[in-house]
């Protein structure tokens, strides 16, 4: 009888072992979600300004919104599936976009365009020379295709040029969920 | 010797024997747990399924189409059968990706009872460098039949904070949402309906095309590399298996699709003899009228657009793959009769609908 307990206890043993090592090995949390993990980064990533609003990937969208006031368009696109509402927000010399994410609207890009005369806080700005911005922003870039691009923790800063001019300058999310 | 060792494992079956009684209601439980977590995609949401939708299908196909939204909601399979007698199946999800298109045509050429005749590839996924949300690639695997394809098609698109075990084990991923079951999680436990029309994704609202934001600069003009190169492996297995390929662009008008990425698609067409149609710059000749034909602003067609396109596409898909016109087949015309039976009732149903309220309930058209 002893040594049947004895065996019976092993056989449950191993097969607890057996259903509960997948689950400690990937952890019952699922971790820190990508706003978490945005956030976490956002602190050093280029930030843009418009006024006195400072403007910075992958934080909250709303409050920054509120403080830009009214836009001049806004576009809404329902992503696949409705996993959320995507928003291109238009404001004078520039484009705001906003994605959903874990019951948030973060921001994902900002677009400044050919014709805008708005200027990265480091003042660069569309009609700058490379020349310019290398002196500004120093030469850790990459280049492809006439785009130049600074990464800085979260953020891309990508400068578009049609031979030593900038044309247009966009900060964009690294990864975006 | 052997008379200890005879008694030893009679010492021992009668602890294994209790050891699989006590695990195998343990297991049930966890089976039944993971049934009732895993979602049901019968609300807002009906694409979780449409991977799986597929299996239920009896007949063979003359033309699978494979794509993300831009397939599966712009091409009227039903009016193909009714109009030219083609058989077909769209095998697409929300934002499937090159890969799993791949992927999910390798197994459809195992699983049809016949060999299709051609097949039809959306090329708008193929901007996509890499999955946008870890619920897209969910919705396409989570119901896939295993097989060493589905396991290379996780591997191909997974995100980095997915794990396969989760896919393996779907209670690892869905054990939260438990303070989130509905009606439906009981409702629909052990099976689910079929919502698409042969992978058919049906929509009767209608919102008329309004402005876009501006295109803006292309970073890199290239194509991803990553997709181009699923795009040669599809095309390579339709060689191997003797089948025609077709590359379709939808009439949709955003996100833009760009003149650098279309002369590579013709390039490629023209390289391979591949047949490309763009139904973007043939949205005239189709009769597509974006005041009307789309549900949404111009990004998706509604059934009107999608009927519109099917007949358009139609036309040249049999006069140039030489697609048989199956409906004196007696067998496959009467499965057809009954989807089109249902086709027509909820295409009504949700005429009826958009035209008391504005808008359908169950897509959230309120928002």
């Amino acid at each position: 009888m002893k040594n049947k307990s004895k065996y019976l206890l092993a056989m449950v043993l191993i097969c607890s072992m057996a259903i509960n090592i997948p689950c400690f090995a990937i952890g019952w949390n699922s971790g820190t979600t990508a706003a978490q993990a945005q956030a976490q980064n956002a602190q050093t990533g280029y930030v843009f300004r418009s006024g006195e609003t400072v403007l910075q990937l992958g934080t909250e969208a709303d409050a920054v919104l509120a403080k830009l006031g009214a836009p001049v368009k806004v576009f809404e696109q329902d992503s696949c599936a409705y996993q959320g509402k995507d928003r291109v927000y238009t404001f004078p010399g520039f484009e705001l976009s906003v994605y959903p994410d874990g019951g948030k609207n973060l921001i994902s890009d900002i677009y400044i365009p050919e014709t805008s005369t708005a200027a990265t806080p480091e003042g660069i700005h569309p009609g700058s020379t490379v020349d310019e911005m290398i002196k500004v922003y120093g030469s850790a870039y990459t280049e492809k295709w006439g785009v130049y691009r600074y990464t800085q923790g979260n953020c891309i800063l990508m400068f578009y040029t049609t031979g030593n001019k900038i044309d247009v300058i966009e900060y964009q999310l690294t990864a975006q969920k | 010797m052997e008379t200890n060792h005879l008694k030893k494992l009679n010492q021992i079956r009668p602890a294994v024997l209790l050891t699989i009684a006590a695990a195998i209601p343990a297991i049930a439980l966890l089976l039944f747990l993971q049934a009732l977590l895993m979602p049901k995609y019968q609300g807002r949401v009906i694409e979780g399924n449409f991977t799986s939708e597929y299996y239920e299908e009896e007949l063979p196909h003359q033309l699978l189409i494979l794509g993300d939204c831009e397939a599966y909601e712009n091409i009227s399979t039903m009016e193909l059968w009714k109009s030219f007698g083609i058989t077909s199946y769209i095998r697409g999800n929300a934002n499937q990706l090159p890969s799993q298109s791949y992927y999910l045509l390798e197994e459809a050429l195992k699983r049809e009872k016949e060999k299709p005749k051609a097949v039809l590839f959306s090329v708008s996924a193929l901007q996509e460098t890499e999955q946008a949300k870890e619920t897209y690639n969910r919705m396409v695997f989570d119901r896939m039949k295993w097989s060493a394809g589905k396991w290379k098609a996780i591997r191909a698109s997974a995100l980095p904070e997915e794990h396969m075990i989760e896919y393996i084990f779907p209670i690892l991923r869905y054990h939260d949402r438990w303070k989130d079951l509905e009606q439906e999680d009981l409702d629909y436990l052990i099976r689910r309906p079929v919502n698409a029309f042969n992978g058919y994704y049906l929509r009767a609202d209608i919102r008329p095309t309004e402005d876009f934001p501006t295109a803006r600069r292309l970073a890199d003009p290239m194509l991803p590399e990553i997709s181009m190169h699923y795009l040669e492996k599809i095309r390579q297995l339709c060689e191997a298996e003797g089948l025609p390929l077709v590359l379709f662009k939808a009439p949709s008008l955003y996100p833009v699709w760009y003149p650098e990425w279309e002369a590579q698609i013709c390039e490629y067409a023209q390289n391979h003899g591949i047949r490309y149609i763009n139904c973007l710059e043939e949205a005239n000749a189709a009769g597509i009228d974006y005041a009307h034909d789309t549900y949404d602003g111009g990004m998706h067609m509604n059934v009107y657009g999608a009927e519109k396109i099917a007949l358009y596409m139609g036309d040249i898909l049999k006069a140039e793959l030489e697609l048989a016109d199956q409906r004196s087949d007696a067998k496959i015309a009467q499965v057809y009769d009954n989807k089109m039976s249902n086709y027509k009732n909820t295409k009504a149903a949700q005429e009826i609908e958009f035209a008391q309220q504005g808008y359908l309930a169950q897509f959230g058209g309120n928002d």
